[in-house]
């Protein structure tokens, strides 16, 4: 068994089944997942590190499978949008991790046994659809101004924080601190990347102007160089080209 | 001598500066110091050499300086001085000759180059310091490369670079370009081994000819006379009694003419014409009459070709046509593959009076021509073409000695050689009716006698002058002569009389024109002028399409017709040529019945068609023991529509009560009819169609056409095959009945919708209600381009309860659906609001906010205008007049927030990621894309349809949206619109098709950018950026890479798609295509355009059938099943109770989308989105082979350990029965079987 494991690089294995009629199943892979910093999301002890997960297995779907085999599970998470995916299953209690390891490697889960959890094709296209359809205005508007509430209340919060901890810095030992108030807009330029490369042209600039280039003799004959370099440059990329079209088609127009 | 002193000192600078080099190359270790120390001695010297060119006495010190400064550096090092010496004996050499050639004027120039010489080692020194200061710790061996590429680009000029430099600036069009014509002329010349080989082949020829025996003298009208000489003797259509008598008498000159002479001669097969001159001893005086003449050069032929032993050839045949016939050989063994000998007989010139051809004279006498039977008057009918049979045998012989000129200027040859390959590549060159490669090497004598030409011009430039002499005369009424006496001038009025295009010989005698239509001619100049054009244009490569690529006529024109019926032909000429043309073509009926058909066409579709053309037919080859069959070959006609006219409904005649009115009449027949017009008059009026739709007045033409053929000629549409539009035919719908409109091919339904959509656009634009108001509303869906393959159609549309149900204000499907429901496109529309700084910083805010807004403009919309609206998060979709539109309110600031990033030390950045170009692509530079195109149709009707073709194919090849996106489909075939050369623009979508199928066929997109130049937007250097970075980044850029005026260096449409893989199975199925239409074209089967839309299926690894019921849009397949029922389409009326129908449901495509999102790693997924029902999928060869186990690795395979037999191995392969079985399960309803018929895996 432990040689097994090995081989495996400790994952351990088990077969999906999409329902009783279809034969051909889907080899799960999965293992605890426990690496050095653990996010918190995905506590240590209680969270189960799955891959090759079929397409077209939902949250529920998962969550569902592994109620019923080990115990609840908290959360889902899928860490991958394209493809087979990954998940991480979190369980609410650390026995049913145990549980989960515990399961050999040749057992079979039935996605559809009894109950439906998972749908597919023109019917899920269908309730898809219709879904959309049926969320109505109303049901659309609560939900945006419910959301945007909160927002307003964020941000409100956030300017409210702000001018405390400007109020908390005046009022240090009575000591108060002198900025220059400039107007708006006035203000020091914001750490963009563009006002950045903007003032950095702007000095190129200027320092362009100080020079001057057509002044000394060795200058004008540099400059004469580089022309005919550049042509030969020229040349060169040219006859490069000609290669890459030769190589493409011969030049033979019949 | 000053010149020469200056260049000694420059020497001597390069000596004492190979010296410099050479140490440094001895010891890298130096320090730096000592280097540096050396620069400073360099420098020094340096400036000591300038003042000895300012002061040139010090010519003696300085030669002994350059000899020292030699013998130094060849003590350094070896190999650097012989390099050097080398250099400077090829530039003193250069120096000599120079001065000899050049006159006083270049002296400036020379000095020019010295000093740039001079400069170029102070460039050196620079650079050197630069480099040893900056660059010593860098790795030696870089060093030394990188140094040595420097050298190369800095080194002193030769002065051959020099020319060569300045030359590629003044007498070519670019450096590429002269490159390009090097690398073609190198190919097409014969080598010299076959010259070898020729030259003796040709002397034993030679010696064979002359040593035929002479025979004695035998009556020509003698039915014998074949036997007698034991050769077979062509006979041609003309009475057979002949006076005169024929003997075989040695030829008195044997030589090599035309091409070959001065090594002009190319293609596939290289052609040598020989001339053989029959003595004149052979002629009597009254030969040059009634056929006389070409009796007997047949009989000579005919005897020469008996009498040329088999060891000397492979083949033997006649060729043209029977007045003009050539003998043909082609030589045995290794020669014939690359070599084909033309005997050409002519006289010596002085057998007949030159005078006795003038046009005017008649030398067939109509009484010996027709017989008895008919009575002409007393006057004889000048024999113009005729005459210039004979004339042109006679006067061979000086043309070819005017030839040999040529032979001592290359740069005419090359010229010449690339005018002959651009002919060949539009299928002018062929036989004598074209313009044939002896024509233009006429033209170029005669511009090189009138010095248009000068024997030092570059090929580029023979041409160019060649193209621009050829736009501005028209030979066709201001003729032009070889000959520069005035008399001769003269005589070009005289022969206008004759002939189509005049274009005299230095005898001024003889037409060399005579043969060449005035169609061919302004063929030939439409085509000079687009090639200069094009020339001129701003693309810098047109090399291509000037020389390279071929313009096959059935892609050069609009219509077709094509006569292959010889024996009707026959007959037509029979009964329409008059007899002067009788007399004058005699047995030649392919130039009469051209003529007359001709004629016919162009009197009848006036000023509907640019221009008539016929394709110059092949030689005809005939062996030299039978008979010529066949006379006139198949003709072929193309027509090259006037936009301008070509679509006009009625031809207005002329007014009733003048006498022309009789005339227009009598030529249409009961066609004509009397009407009246808007201004009041009333003319006499021929109507054509209905005119309803675009797809009907295309083919107004064609109807004109088959009209005047039958009326007029009496050939009935069985009589020949027209290809116009037979392509479109799947565009038009098929099983839908709509009776309230013309259809068509789609642009009428086009135009419904976007009358629809304007409206919308006002409503919208006056909606009170909402905080910002609206301001730009723009479509993006390709119906508002003209680009739907099938644009939606309005109609209402009602629940029926069993496939879909009523909710509120939308339709919703029913829970198990069997049937598809109607498909209905939602028409993309973005919305633009006024400014506001309100809007929220953060992106899901943004989107609640955007989100508010379409609520908003629902209700408004609902209020305002009564409509029936559904609002959604990300969008708004109204129900109007019959279509669906769907609104998404556009706003910069969405883009921004998913741009929005901030580096690791606060600076705020903005940078293009996936979702932010694609949001972009669909809300801004859709739209953008969909105005410039929609502006391209309106100036050019045909860019819709053939977009819809485009689509259309690709789509039926199973490739889709995803492999290749529509949008870049039409941007490439508006870039073929913009820059059409070397065609003119097409008015058939059908021909424009063709042209984009041999532009994918090319699959030239790894080597040319796709530049889109919308309007001419982007100038002459934006055009060079995009190309210097294509050049310098090609690897870097998606594999088709697109550049538009809003979009010039991104190509953001050819990202993600099209790949490699997509771009190469496009060009073989082109290619295929091609082939397919092509052989359609030419052999007589039926026309079946449909096949080029079937897809091959064999190749899929496995097949996905769907169930047809489900495929919502199956009426739109290439193949309908007949027993489909047919749908009548009811118009759209307004109900009260009307609802938002069920919108953009095609299951087909959830199901493609979720297969690709799913198994993309492992296979490719090919379906035709219209209509098709079934789904190619193809495994990717790589996901098929045995993985080791890697956590990157596991998805969808299973792992190969067989714990049974105690094989473990750590391996993971595909689980491919698993995930076909994945398809079921995704498609459960849609699909119907999977069929696996690929050998590469097994399902076990």
């Amino acid at each position: 068994m432990k040689s097994k494991n090995e081989s495996l690089k400790n994952f351990k294995t088990l077969w999906l089944q999409f329902d009783k009629a279809i034969a051909d199943k889907h080899q799960l892979f999965f293992k605890e997942h426990s690496i050095r910093n653990q996010d918190p999301k995905y506590p240590k002890g209680r969270t189960l590190f799955m891959l090759n997960i079929p397409p077209y297995i939902t949250h529920k779907a998962l969550k569902v499978i592994f109620n019923n085999l080990c115990g609840t599970v908290s959360t889902v998470y899928f860490i991958t949008t394209r493809g087979f995916k990954t998940a991480y299953i979190v369980f609410e209690k650390e026995s049913a991790l145990e549980k989960a390891l515990e399961i050999c490697d040749g057992h079979v889960v039935t996605l559809n046994s009894e109950r439906k959890i998972c749908f597919t094709g023109v019917e899920k296209w269908c309730f898809k659809y219709n879904r959309a359809s049926l969320y109505s205005e109303k049901m659309l508007k609560k939900k945006i101004e419910a959301y945007m509430q909160n927002y307003d209340q964020k941000i409100a919060e956030k300017i409210a924080k702000e001018k405390a901890m400007k109020e908390e810095e005046a009022e240090n030992d009575g000591w108060v601190t002198i900025t220059g108030r400039k107007k708006r807009g006035q203000f020091a330029l914001s750490r963009k990347e563009s006002t950045i490369n903007k003032v950095q042209h702007k000095e190129e600039q200027r320092n362009k102007k100080k020079q001057l280039l057509n002044f000394y003799t060795f200058q004008i004959r540099e400059s004469k160089k580089q022309n005919l370099a550049e042509l030969r440059k020229k040349f060169e990329l040219d006859k490069k080209r000609l290669q890459d079209l030769k190589s493409k088609r011969t030049f033979k127009p019949f | 001598m000053s010149m020469k002193i200056s260049y000694r000192a420059n020497i001597n600078d390069f000596s004492n500066h190979s010296d410099n080099l050479s140490l440094e190359n001895d010891g890298y270790s130096n320090d730096e110091t000592d280097q540096s120390e050396d620069y400073e001695d360099e420098n020094e010297e340096n400036v000591e050499n300038e003042e000895n060119i300012e002061n040139e006495e010090n010519v003696e010190s300085e030669e002994n300086e350059e000899s020292e400064g030699n013998v130094e550096s060849e003590e350094n090092e070896e190999s650097e001085e012989n390099e050097e010496s080398e250099g400077n004996v090829e530039s003193e050499e250069n120096e000599e000759s120079e001065e000899n050639e050049e006159s006083e004027g270049n002296e400036e120039e020379e000095k020019v180059e010295n000093t740039v010489k001079r400069e170029n080692f102070h460039l050196i020194s620079e650079k050197k310091r630069r480099k040893v200061t900056d660059d010593l710790t860098e790795d030696l061996t870089l060093l030394k490369k990188k140094r040595k590429l420097d050298k190369n680009l800095y080194k002193p000029p030769t002065v051959d670079e020099l020319n060569q430099l300045r030359e590629t600036e003044n007498l070519f069009h670019s450096n590429l370009f002269r490159l390009q014509i090097e690398e073609m002329l190198n190919e097409v010349r014969l080598k010299d081994k076959y010259k070898k080989l020729f030259d003796i082949w040709f002397k034993k020829l030679k010696e064979t000819i002359e040593s035929i025996k002479e025979t004695e003298e035998y009556q020509l009208s003698d039915d014998k006379l074949g036997k007698k000489l034991n050769v077979h003797i062509p006979m041609f259509d003309v009475p057979k009694e002949t006076k005169g008598i024929f003997k075989f008498l040695k030829p008195t000159d044997i030589a090599i003419i035309g091409s070959y002479m001065f090594d002009a001669a190319i293609g596939a097969n290289i052609v040598v014409d020989i001339m053989v001159e029959m003595p004149a001893k052979i002629f009597q005086n009254q030969d040059y009459q009634n056929y006389r003449y070409i009796k007997k050069k047949m009989i000579y032929l005919a005897y020469i070709a008996s009498n040329i032993t088999d060891d000397i050839t492979e083949r033997k045949t006649f060729m043209n046509d029977t007045l003009k016939p050539v003998l043909k050989i082609v030589p045995n063994g290794k020669l014939g593959t690359k070599i084909n000998v033309l005997i050409h007989a002519s006289a010596e010139e002085a057998n007949f009076k030159l005078s006795r051809f003038l046009p005017e004279k008649n030398n067939v006498r109509p009484e010996w021509f027709f017989g008895d039977t008919k009575n002409i008057a007393e006057k004889f009918p000048p024999t113009p073409h005729y005459n210039s049979i004979i004339l042109h045998d006679l006067t061979m012989k000086i043309h070819a000695e005017n030839m040999k000129v040529i032979k001592e200027y290359p740069n005419l040859r090359d010229g010449i050689i690339l005018l002959k390959i651009w002919l060949i590549q539009r299928e002018l060159l062929k036989s004598y009716t074209g313009f044939s490669g002896y024509i233009i090497t006429m033209v170029v004598l005669h511009l090189l006698s009138i010095k248009k030409l000068n024997t030092f011009m570059s090929s580029y430039q023979v041409v160019r002058n060649v193209w621009s002499y050829l736009i501005q005369t028209n030979w066709c009424e201001s003729g032009i002569t070889m000959n520069q006496s005035e008399d001769s001038k003269n005589k070009v009025l005289n022969y206008h009389k004759y002939y189509d295009c005049v274009f005299l010989d230095n005898t001024s005698y003889y037409n060399i024109t005579t043969h060449v239509s005035k169609a061919t001619y302004k063929w030939l100049q439409k085509e000079a002028e687009l090639c200069l054009s094009h020339l001129d244009s701003t693309h810098a490569n047109s090399f291509q399409s000037l020389f390279m690529r071929k313009v096959p006529f059935y892609m050069a024109f609009d219509h077709f017709i094509r006569f292959e019926d010889t024996e009707m032909l026959k007959i037509l000429v029979n009964i329409n040529s008059s007899d002067e043309d009788k007399l004058d073509y005699g047995p030649n009926y392919r130039a009469q019945a051209i003529k007359i058909i001709c004629n016919t066409l162009k009197k009848g579709l006036t000023n509907r068609v640019h221009q008539i053309c016929v394709l110059p037919n092949e030689s005809s080859e005939w062996k030299y023991t039978e008979d010529k069959c066949n006379d006139i070959g198949e003709i072929f006609i193309g027509l090259e529509l006037n936009p301008e006219y070509c679509f006009n409904v009625v031809d207005k005649g002329p007014e009733a009560n003048l006498p022309e009115a009789i005339e227009f009449r009598k030529f249409w027949g009961e066609k004509s009819e009397l009407r009246r017009f808007q201004d009041g008059t009333i003319r006499e009026a021929v109507v054509w169609s209905k005119g309803k739709t675009l797809s009907e007045k295309r083919l107004i033409c064609k109807k004109i056409a088959t009209f005047l053929l039958k009326k007029k000629l009496g050939l009935f549409k069985n009589k020949f095959i027209y290809l116009a539009d037979e392509m479109e035919e799947l565009l038009k719908l098929r099983k839908v009945i709509i009776r309230h409109f013309g259809y068509g091919t789609g642009e009428e339904a086009a135009l419904r919708v976007i009358n629809v959509f304007n409206c919308l656009e006002k409503d919208l634009m006056s909606l009170t209600d909402i905080p910002l108001s609206i301001h730009g509303v723009q479509g993006s869906s390709a119906v508002f381009r003209y680009t739907d393959v099938f644009p939606p159609l309005a109609t209402v549309y009602k629940p029926d309860d069993k496939l879909i149900k009523k909710c509120k204000n939308t339709l919703i499907l029913s829970r198990n659906i069997t049937t598809s429901p109607r498909y209905v496109c939602p028409l993309n529309v973005s919305l633009q609001l006024s400014t506001s700084g309100k809007w929220p910083d953060e992106l899901e805010a943004f989107r609640h906010t955007k989100a508010a807004f379409h609520i908003q403009i629902a209700e408004c919309l609902r209020k305002q205008f009564k409509l029936t609206v559904k609002a959604h998060f990300p969008y708004v979709d109204v129900y109007k007049d019959g279509f669906v539109f769907r609104l998404r309110v556009a706003h910069q600031k969405e883009i921004g927030c998913l741009k929005h990033q901030v580096t690791e030390d606060g600076v705020i950045q903005y940078k293009d990621n996936e979702k932010s170009i694609e949001l972009e692509k669909k809300l801004f530079e859709l739209p953008k894309l969909t105005s410039a195109l929609h502006g391209l149709h309106s100036q050019q009707p045909s860019f819709g349809p053939t977009c819809c073709l485009a689509k259309r194919w690709l789509s039926a090849q199973l490739l889709d949206n995803s492999h290749i996106p529509d949008i870049v489909v039409e941007l490439l075939v508006a870039s073929m619109y913009l820059m059409p050369a070397p065609y003119r623009l097409s008015q058939m979508p059908q021909v424009a098709f063709l042209r984009l199928l041999e532009s994918f066929a090319r699959g030239h997109w790894n080597t040319d950018p796709v530049i889109v130049n919308f309007n001419n937007e982007m100038s002459k250097e934006e055009i060079i950026a995009v190309e210097t970075l294509f050049g310098s980044s090609r690897d870097s850029l998606p594999p088709l890479f697109i550049s538009t005026p809003y979009d010039q260096q991104r190509s953001l449409w050819t990202k993600t798609a099209p790949s490699v893989l997509i771009l190469n199975r496009i060009t073989m199925l082109a290619k295929q295509s091609l082939k397919l239409y092509e052989d359609q074209f030419f052999t007589k089967v039926l026309f079946d355009f449909k096949t080029l839309f079937r897809p091959p299926i064999t190749e899929y690894d496995c097949l996905i059938y769907l169930k047809p019921l489900m495929v919502p849009r199956r009426l739109q397949a290439v193949d309908v099943n007949d027993e489909e029922p047919n749908v009548s389409w009811h118009s759209y009326k307004r109900h009260s109770a009307q609802r938002v129908p069920i919108v953009g449901f095609d299951p087909v495509q959830d199901f493609l989308q979720e297969l690709r999102n799913g198994y993309n790693e492992f296979a490719l997924f090919f379906h035709d989105t219209y209509g098709g029902t079934i789904i190619g999928v193809l495994f990717k060869p790589s996901a098929l082979g045995i993985k080791d186990f890697k956590v990157s690795n596991i998805g969808g395979r299973k792992c190969n350990n067989n714990y049974l037999l105690g094989n473990i191995n750590n391996e993971l392969v595909l689980n491919i029965s698993a995930i076909i079985q994945d398809f079921y399960i995704l498609g459960k309803g849609l699909v119907k079987a999977i069929d696996v018929q690929s050998k590469k895996f097994s399902l076990t």
